[in-house]
């Protein structure tokens, strides 16, 4: 576990100096994410407009978990792009390398792409939660709890990426498949909460679990829910560990194409 | 230099462009045209069923099937073009434009037959049978003639998206990752189209002021399903076609300066 974690941070470190390098380009990337971002929040800002509150949804619900999701997003791909791109490496035959060195396979997958764009991510997301928490009037305890449920939400993200991306051991072929399930999932998470009927509810938080990486982070945040911390955290490990376990599997059926990277 | 011919023989090849496309994506098989399907469809059917909700919540003067068959409309445009920009960005990037140039007819003629024959045939049916299935049929006042200039608005929406996707494809001759202003533009699109708020919907000082602008103009038919569609549309037709005009020619000088670059670098 130590050798992953400095070998961890070693890469980090690396790529992030690779990235830094081109600067005009990193900054691109940057405000590019920020400003798209910004349109998404834009037009749910639009639909709240029209609509009024929604299930006791308003602009600053929309706010605040756009902000969780941005945030949550950029703290999973920042770290763990690879969960979205390895699948590609298994269609190119490039992923033997990774099984060829000392470390944990998951981890060092997981760890080994980076994206610049994600830190635009990153501050947009922190600057929304701040804003959202500063026009709801809501105490420091608001704050503090949607940034305790970041992490949970970045897991589930990294998981279901995992998950998506592991169809590759089984069809190499097709890549569509895992495109279309990360859609499935994402979509539905930059959707105002309130919007969702119940029934629809209990489909994107159990089974596809949309809601968890955004609005329920952010109900629960105004709520002060205690117990809902505990589920959230508990789901994030839950679907980590299945994306392991999936991963386990299909990691036993690869056969290597020979190609090393 | 490109031997010259009559003007409709290369309309015909362009037919013919769109067509063996539509026949490539066909033949890929069921299962590719399902996950395409469900990778489009599935966002926007999940945006209707939200209005649905919405609706009961916060009913509007717009009728809820005007609203969804709106934003079936407005997606439709959109997602036609969608990787058009990314196809030419590809090409400069691989550097096979420019053997593409070379073939007797316009490169950019050739790209939008064939996005058009990949993206076309799929996406309209199911997304009107998604409206059709959440909301029925929406009531269009003088619907014969709301047809027509229906139509031409498509013509003239299809044109306008297509020329807009492609000055962002070319961008790829100068910038060495465009993607940042893709995403942008494509935001301010689904935002300004009606993908997610029909227009239909806004206030109307927004609506007007917003109508100015070319990516709003992309998402004009979508407006078909407004009681004040007939009453509108001249003006929307104005502007549409005035972008239609604005826009070819600023393409047609981009797409030279690209062009000398290609000869340039040798291709």
């Amino acid at each position: 576990m130590a050798n992953d974690f400095r070998a961890w941070k070693r890469l980090f470190v690396l790529q992030w100096h690779n990235a830094a390098s081109l600067r005009a380009s990193f900054l691109a990337q940057v405000v590019g994410m920020i400003i798209n971002n910004g349109g998404v929040t834009l037009m749910w800002i639009l639909f709240i407009s029209v609509f009024g509150t929604v299930n006791g949804w308003g602009a600053v619900d929309v706010l605040g978990s756009q902000g969780i999701v941005a945030l949550s997003f950029g703290f999973a791909y920042g770290f763990c792009e690879g969960a979205i791109t390895f699948g590609q490496e298994i269609r190119r035959g490039t992923f033997d390398s990774y099984l060829l060195r000392p470390l944990r396979v998951l981890p060092l997958v997981w760890r080994s792409h980076f994206s610049e764009a994600t830190f635009g991510d990153m501050v947009f997301g922190l600057l929304l939660i701040v804003i959202a928490c500063v026009l709801s009037g809501a105490p420091f305890t608001t704050f503090f709890i949607a940034i305790l449920l970041v992490i949970p939400a970045a897991m589930i993200m990294v998981a279901l990426s995992t998950i998506t991306s592991c169809y590759a051991f089984w069809r190499p072929d097709d890549r569509m498949v895992s495109d279309m399930a990360m859609r499935v999932f994402l979509h539905p998470a930059m959707y105002p909460g309130g919007a969702f009927p119940p029934v629809m509810r209990i489909i994107f938080s159990v089974f596809v679990p949309a809601l968890l990486v955004g609005a329920v982070p952010w109900e629960t945040a105004r709520a002060h829910a205690l117990p809902m911390i505990v589920v959230v955290w508990l789901a994030g490990f839950a679907w980590l560990g299945l994306a392991a376990l999936v991963f386990r599997a299909g990691l036993k059926r690869y056969e290597s194409g020979g190609g090393v990277g | 230099m490109k031997p010259s011919m009559p003007a409709r023989s290369k309309l015909s090849r362009y037919g013919a462009i769109y067509a063996l496309a539509a026949k490539d994506l066909w033949g890929q098989g069921a299962a590719y045209i399902a996950t395409w399907l469900v990778t489009t469809v599935i966002v926007v059917v999940t945006t209707m069923a939200l209005y649905v909700g919405a609706y009961r919540v916060a009913p509007q003067a717009l009728p809820l099937s005007a609203a969804v068959w709106s934003l079936a409309i407005a997606s439709f445009l959109r997602l036609t073009w969608r990787h058009l920009a990314g196809g030419i960005t590809e090409d400069v990037r691989s550097g096979s434009i420019a053997m593409r140039v070379r073939y007797p007819f316009s490169y950019l003629g050739y790209i939008f037959a064939d996005h058009a024959g990949r993206s076309m045939p799929t996406a309209a049916p199911f997304l009107a049978l998604a409206a059709y299935l959440i909301a029925g049929f929406p009531t269009i006042p003088s619907p014969v003639i709301a047809g027509a200039v229906f139509v031409v608005m498509v013509v003239g929406s299809f044109t306008l998206s297509a020329m807009l996707y492609a000055l962002m494809g070319l961008l790829a001759f100068w910038m060495e990752d465009a993607t940042p202003v893709l995403r942008v533009v494509e935001k301010v699109m689904v935002v300004l189209g009606g993908s997610v708020v029909p227009l239909a919907l806004l206030p109307s000082v927004a609506r007007n002021a917003i109508e100015y602008i070319p990516l709003t103009a992309t998402g004009f038919p979508a407006q078909v399903t407004s009681p004040d569609f007939l009453e509108r549309a001249p003006r929307l037709l104005v502007i549409e076609f005035g972008w239609v005009v604005i826009v070819a020619v600023v393409l047609g000088m981009v797409w030279r300066h690209a062009r000398q670059r290609i000869e340039v670098n040798g291709g």
